[in-house]
């Protein structure tokens, strides 16, 4: 299964965002909690809906058209983010097999701030490909 | 401009970091030109360019006509619930009316050999179907210089014939952009290796291909 992976590295992100709201920002961890609360919602909705039939008939009406293409690129950048965040969970693991050392927290920092500019390069090619789509402008 | 691309004295830079350098080089209408390098060459950084997702630092790109373009991951381009839509989209955002578009969608994936696959999301298909199913969504739009960028990457060989053939059926021009030397002789017919951001060699993809000090010397053998 893919999916119990890819929520471990959004839980591990979750907890540092959480982290950096508590220990930097001095207040509550709002963001990391909203986060955890769209993630929950967008993957229950993504089991519940017919997603692709509701697509399907929101851009075929033009008040709605805008509406679903967001959430249609949301749902893809969250599969890009949630494909990115296994593989480096997956290489993490074979990276650092012996747990509860120095290394092992210092390859899942690495590997968890790794996940910035991997994420960000995908999302310039998105971003690319949506232009070449005549979106975007 | 008679030719499908004209590129003059192109340069481009990533900071300090030269990654094109002084590239020049034409394209005939509905000629094949392939473009082959080692890695960092700058192969990718000049697709982007002749798409014109890159400004260049200084030089000319000149493309005549509409430009279709299929990436190296096929996925950053299919984000559509099925692959029909995904062809349908930029159809519809050039004023197509949906049915049209659905129309030449159709063909287009019919083309591909992916007619059956239509209604199914990108992510579900093998990474061969993808590939053809970026490159029906290219060419739905009928452009006039299509550019491709590791189209043989991760493929069997198997997919790469069936992509090969693709692309020999079609009348616009290409520049196709691989490390893959065997398609490469099989799909165009000219070639132009790049080095280190410059343009070190162009001619007919035989001769180049059969030359062994030059594949050597660039890293392709």
């Amino acid at each position: 299964m893919r999916l119990p992976a890819a929520w471990a590295g959004i839980v591990v992100f979750g907890a540092v965002l959480a982290a950096v709201e508590i220990l930097v920002l001095r207040r509550a961890p709002f963001i990391a909690l909203r986060m955890l609360a769209v993630a929950a919602a967008g993957l229950l909705l993504f089991r519940l809906a017919p997603l692709a039939r509701l697509a399907e008939w929101g851009l075929a009406r033009p008040p709605a058209r805008k509406t679903v293409l967001y959430f249609l690129f949301l749902a893809h950048f969250s599969r890009i983010f949630l494909e990115e965040i296994l593989s480096l969970y997956h290489a993490w693991k074979l990276a650092a097999p012996n747990r509860w050392n120095r290394s092992w927290g210092r390859s899942l920092a690495c590997a968890t701030a790794s996940l910035f500019p991997r994420t960000l390069r995908r999302a310039e090619r998105f971003y690319a490909a949506l232009l070449l789509k005549g979106m975007a402008q | 401009m008679n030719g499908a691309v004209r590129v003059e004295n192109l340069e481009f830079a990533y900071g300090p970091r030269k990654v094109l350098q002084g590239v020049s080089f034409a394209i005939s209408q509905g000629e094949s030109v392939g473009l082959a390098g080692p890695n960092g060459a700058g192969k990718s950084t000049l697709l982007w360019c002749l798409m014109g997702l890159l400004k260049p630092a200084a030089g000319r790109v000149e493309i005549r006509g509409r430009p279709g373009a299929v990436f190296q991951n096929p996925e950053d381009q299919l984000f559509m619930p099925s692959i029909l839509l995904d062809v349908m989209l930029p159809l519809e955002n050039r004023g197509l009316p949906r049915a049209e578009a659905r129309e030449r969608a159709l063909a287009a994936l019919a083309a591909a050999g992916l007619e059956k696959a239509a209604e199914r999301p990108a992510h579900e298909l093998s990474l061969g179907e993808q590939k053809r199913a970026a490159l029906a969504a290219a060419l739905a739009l009928q452009p006039d210089v299509l550019l491709l960028d590791e189209p043989t990457s991760e493929l069997d060989p198997r997919s790469c014939r069936m992509l090969s053939a693709h692309l020999n059926r079609l009348a616009c021009a290409r520049l196709i952009s691989s490390h893959h030397l065997e398609f490469l002789a099989g799909t165009t017919a000219r070639l132009l290796i790049l080095d280190e951001g410059r343009l070190v060699a162009a001619g007919p993809t035989r001769d180049l291909l059969s030359d062994e000090d030059l594949l050597l010397r660039h890293g392709l053998k």
